[in-house]
């Protein structure tokens, strides 16, 4: 896949202002989105979607326009052909599993005897899901949770495929195994995928180009993946060290500022003596 | 010695107000608490105070707002009157409007804290999966908040059943063409006629409470995904 990316947009809740600025270009099926919480990673993968709308800037996706501010293009979520597979799978809790994977298809009210009956059946045997079709999520586990989620966003037949943090839900043991399965999955259907992550396994697995992201920019885009590793790694301890940092400063000042109240007339902090 | 007719007409008259008027109250209520969740527009906080305002104004005041509005000098009174002919004053019809904006905020109130309720990630994934709005909304929004909504509906049938200050105030007090239970009722104290107004009041204390009770149930038996 082709994907051109220079999006602005600003976030404002209360008293705080996040700025995303975007600017990524990639040729690659498998496209890594790294970094720490609060970054921006989602919600540029929102803004691919169609699921945020930036406040200027274009996105396009092999060649073909998504959004562009300027030309007043802004294709609905609906009309883009991407998949997203969210964090906590999103999985409607009123319908069944069944019903859960046929949810994307067309033709929906007719779909008795036809050919979506049919994939929907196909693919609850090849994702292993058969036995639980008609179960509602509240009753199905994690890991089978994240395989109707895959389902039912490829049973769509989508152009591309959106993941943000797909495993990071899952105990460690099944976590390797939902991961083995999700790259066998892949490969099965050659779709060009971006994954957003702070799990280095994932990296490690999947990813050819990586965009490390910092504070609502891209820090540094790295192509091929695996014979950059060393400044992958570099670049990762980098960002974990400054974040570190930020957090005790943020401690000592917490700290500080308790210190400082304790210092009312009359009051005192718990242990301390009069 | 009480006839028939003087329960039986109300009783009738009664839960076909109070049906006509849920009913409308059900679709304005959770359109309106629809648009004030999803859409960003402007003075969204003053339509939802206009829409709650009937909660806490006396039923009289609203009543007489009707009759200002309605009446055969009202702007939209006149309007009905020259356009199809038609006055709302005096009339069960009227009734049903007078019920209508009392029980309105009753649905829109736990209509939108219904949809509020709704994780948006279930309806940006109903997008994401080739779906509409409008779609989105009856697949996704509306049978997730459908439980909150439904509530609403009961407590606002029961107002509509037990409406009485702008009933009276737009529609009167006619035996047999306006007058509802509520206001049978205030008749048969008025005119000192205990018997009648012993069995009103319990029939209507009956019918409430038998049809609160088998909704409630109806509701909580539909819900088997929400059961842990």
């Amino acid at each position: 896949m082709n994907l051109k990316i220079n999006i602005k947009k600003r976030m404002t809740a209360r008293n705080r202002v996040f700025d995303l600025n975007i600017r990524l270009e990639a040729d690659t099926d498998r496209l890594v989105f790294f970094g720490p919480s609060g970054f921006g990673k989602t919600l540029t993968l929102n803004a691919i979607a169609g699921l945020l709308t930036p406040d200027e800037g274009v996105i396009a996706f092999n060649g073909f326009v998504l959004f562009d501010s300027e030309k007043g293009i802004n294709l609905a979520a609906k009309d883009r052909q991407i998949s997203f597979v969210f964090q906590d799978y999103a999985l409607f809790p009123h319908l069944t599993v069944r019903e859960n994977m046929a949810f994307g298809l067309k033709k929906r009210f007719l779909a008795k005897g036809s050919g979506d009956v049919q994939k929907v059946e196909g693919y609850l045997d090849s994702f292993g899901l058969q036995d639980i079709s008609g179960c509602f999520p509240k009753d199905i586990s994690g890991g089978q949770a994240q395989r109707v989620a895959l389902a039912r966003a490829l049973i769509r037949d989508p152009k591309l495929l959106l993941l943000d943090e797909p495993f990071s839900a899952l105990d460690p043991y099944l976590r390797k195994k939902m991961r083995d399965e999700f790259q066998a999955v892949i490969d099965q259907f050659q779709l060009p995928v971006i994954l957003i992550t702070h799990d280095y396994d994932d990296l490690n697995m999947f990813a050819d180009v990586v965009a490390v992201f910092e504070e609502g920019r891209i820090k540094k885009r790295i192509t091929d993946f695996k014979t950059n590793k060393a400044v992958v790694e570099n670049l990762i301890a980098e960002i974990y060290t400054q974040i570190q940092t930020q957090k005790q400063i943020y401690k000592d000042d917490t700290k500080k500022y308790n210190y400082q109240k304790c210092r009312v007339p009359g009051y005192r902090c718990a242990g301390e003596s009069a | 010695m009480v006839s028939d007719f003087s329960v039986l007409l109300p009783l009738i008259l009664t839960l076909k107000v109070a049906l006509f008027a849920t009913a409308f109250a059900f679709a304005a209520g959770v359109g309106f608490a629809y648009i004030i969740v999803h859409k960003k527009i402007r003075g969204r906080d003053l339509i939802d105070a206009v829409v709650t305002l009937p909660l806490v104004l006396p039923p009289t005041v609203l009543g007489y707002y009707l009759l200002v509005v309605f009446g055969r000098n009202g702007c939209l009174g006149q309007w009905l009157e020259n356009v199809f002919g038609v006055s709302l004053i005096f009339t069960w019809q009227g009734a049903v409007v007078a019920s209508t904006i009392v029980s309105l905020p009753l649905v829109f109130k736990s209509a939108k804290a219904s949809f509020e309720s709704v994780d948006t990630t279930l309806e940006n994934a109903a997008r994401t999966l080739g779906h509409s709005e409008i779609s989105v909304f009856l697949k996704v929004s509306f049978p997730l908040a459908w439980r909150g909504i439904m509530a609403g509906v009961m407590l606002a049938f029961a107002r509509a059943m037990g409406e009485f200050g702008a009933t009276l105030m737009i529609a009167g007090n006619l035996p047999g063409k306006t007058q509802t239970l509520s206001v049978a009722v205030y008749q048969a104290v008025q005119a000192g006629d205990d018997s009648l107004a012993n069995m009103l009041v319990v029939i209507i204390s009956c019918v409430s409470l038998f049809i609160l009770y088998t909704s409630g149930k109806l509701l909580n038996g539909r819900q088997s995904w929400l059961q842990k």
